[in-house]
């Protein structure tokens, strides 16, 4: 029990981490329907986050309030990130709905939001104006 | 049970349902799934010592769930 | 035709493999790295030391919070908190912009919602009661965000909460209290105006900007208006965020609308 906590202690939970955020990625990469794109992003941001969140931690450290008897720097967890991280979600929050504006205009555009849909929908619009000037 | 094998868990049960969102041709479902991602992480937050953290994503993951249901209305529900 | 749409499946299945095998070589790559980063939970390393010590052990008394992340949000790190309410606003712009509609002037009378509302008898007697609890305790989570967990952005988004469940359930045909997207913005603007009113207040008294302790209103002691100045501008957070919240929901709803899927 030991061993596979100082293991999870020293690269364990950096290496899931790495993963979640790594499969985000290629989410975002691979799929082709843009919405799908944003909540990948959403799931990078929150790797992210955990990732600052977890450097932040003390062994017997209590939440960042303080409390009467405890007064070291040693009993309470670093509220630094937890500041820094704060204000992130709630500016995640705000590409969201950016990106979704964004959304709905393509689509009442180009008339769907799929990838490769668009990309033909364009090709088609430059051989027209090609062929007009011909 | 130490703190971290209880982290390691949560952790696994995120990647799952991101492998599950990945997969879906169901945005509308890919969307509910995405809530209970959020709560997941939100749990996360709680057992790494960050409860201002937490309560902020509980609150602004439902917010942007309702945002991405909201729009669905517009684009499509199915993608290929 | 079908030669063309199995050409198509086989490059996109190239492409996923080449996808996955590119992922293992990334997370290969930082598994390799990983030796490096600190210690989980140990006290001394890097980033619990330097500057994090004063903060727990100084904080309580110079900013007069207990709450030591509001202390550290609002007072030591009270510009960046500007700033990103700044871009909480500006978000709302954008969207607002991007979704407004000039050719149709969907800012009359002319966007209405159908009559089906959501949920039948129990929602329409369970709602009324639980909106106010929420809005109760969202000027709770605000004015006590110094002494206990809280804050300027957990209220605002409290509040943008109980507005969006109030949309959801109300017969909005008959009812003439409406928000368009134009009007919150601008309710955007004047929470960012608070947090910078706070900060020239403090200027206009000889002190430097957001410097609390130059605040032009009488206290005992020095440490208590360092209250005061982080209860102003929470303030000025909640306000910007509820608004901005409210901002995309509506855009996006009245879109919808003019689109004729409402």
């Amino acid at each position: 029990m030991d061993a596979v906590n100082i293991f999870l202690a020293e690269k364990g939970i950096y290496m899931l981490t790495v993963i979640l955020f790594f499969l985000g990625m290629f989410g975002m990469a691979v799929c082709g329907n843009y919405m799908k794109k944003l909540i990948c992003m959403n799931i990078m941001q929150v790797a992210v986050i955990f990732f600052f969140l977890c450097l932040g931690e003390k062994d017997g450290g209590t939440i960042p309030v303080a409390m009467e008897g405890a007064a070291g720097a040693d009993d309470y967890v670093n509220p630094l990130p937890h500041a820094l991280m704060l204000t992130a979600i709630v500016v995640s929050l705000g590409t969201s709905g950016v990106g979704l504006a964004l959304l709905m205009r393509i689509k009442e555009k180009f008339g769907s939001i799929e990838e490769e849909d668009i990309i033909e929908k364009e090709k088609g619009e430059e051989a027209d104006e090609q062929h007009d000037y011909q | 049970m130490d703190i971290l094998l209880i982290e390691a868990v949560l952790l696994l049960f995120l990647i799952a349902i991101t492998i599950v969102i990945i997969l879906d041709k169901d945005l509308l479902s890919s969307s509910i799934i995405y809530c209970a991602f959020s709560f997941c992480a939100m749990v996360l937050y709680i057992m790494v010592g960050a409860p201002d953290v937490a309560f902020t994503e509980a609150v602004i993951g439902v917010i942007s769930t309702t945002y991405f249901v909201v729009s669905l209305r517009t684009t499509d529900r199915w993608c290929k | 035709m079908n030669g063309g749409r199995s050409k198509r499946l086989r490059e996109k299945s190239v492409f996923k493999i080449v996808g996955i095998v590119l992922l293992m070589v990334l997370v290969g790559l930082m598994f390799t790295i990983v030796d490096r980063l600190p210690v989980i939970g140990n006290p001394d390393s890097a980033p619990n030391r330097h500057v994090s010590d004063y903060y727990i052990e100084e904080g309580p008394e110079l900013t007069h919070s207990p709450n030591l992340v509001t202390g550290v949000l609002a007072d030591f790190r009270g510009f960046d908190t500007l700033l990103e309410t700044t871009v909480m606003f500006l978000a709302g712009v954008s969207v607002a912009m991007i979704l407004s509609n000039r050719l149709k002037r969907h800012w009359d009378a002319g966007i209405f919602r159908k009559d089906e509302n959501f949920g039948g008898f129990e929602v329409k007697v369970i709602m009324p009661i639980l909106i106010p609890v929420i809005i109760v305790y969202a000027f709770y989570v605000l004015m006590h965000g110094e002494v206990s967990l809280g804050g300027g952005f957990q209220a605002g988004a409290l509040l943008a909460m109980a507005f969006m469940l109030y949309i959801m359930f109300a017969d909005l045909g008959k009812n003439k209290f409406r928000i368009t997207q134009h009007f919150s913005v601008c309710v955007a603007a004047c929470g960012v105006f608070i947090y910078f009113l706070t900060g020239f207040l403090c200027m206009i008294n000889g002190g430097k900007f957001l410097e609390y302790e130059a605040l032009p209103f009488s206290a005992e002691h020095g440490a208590e208006l360092h209250a005061t100045g982080i209860l102003m501008i929470e303030t000025g957070v909640t306000i910007g965020v509820m608004a901005t919240i409210i901002t995309i929901l509506e855009a996006v709803v009245e879109r919808n609308s003019l689109n004729g899927r409402s």
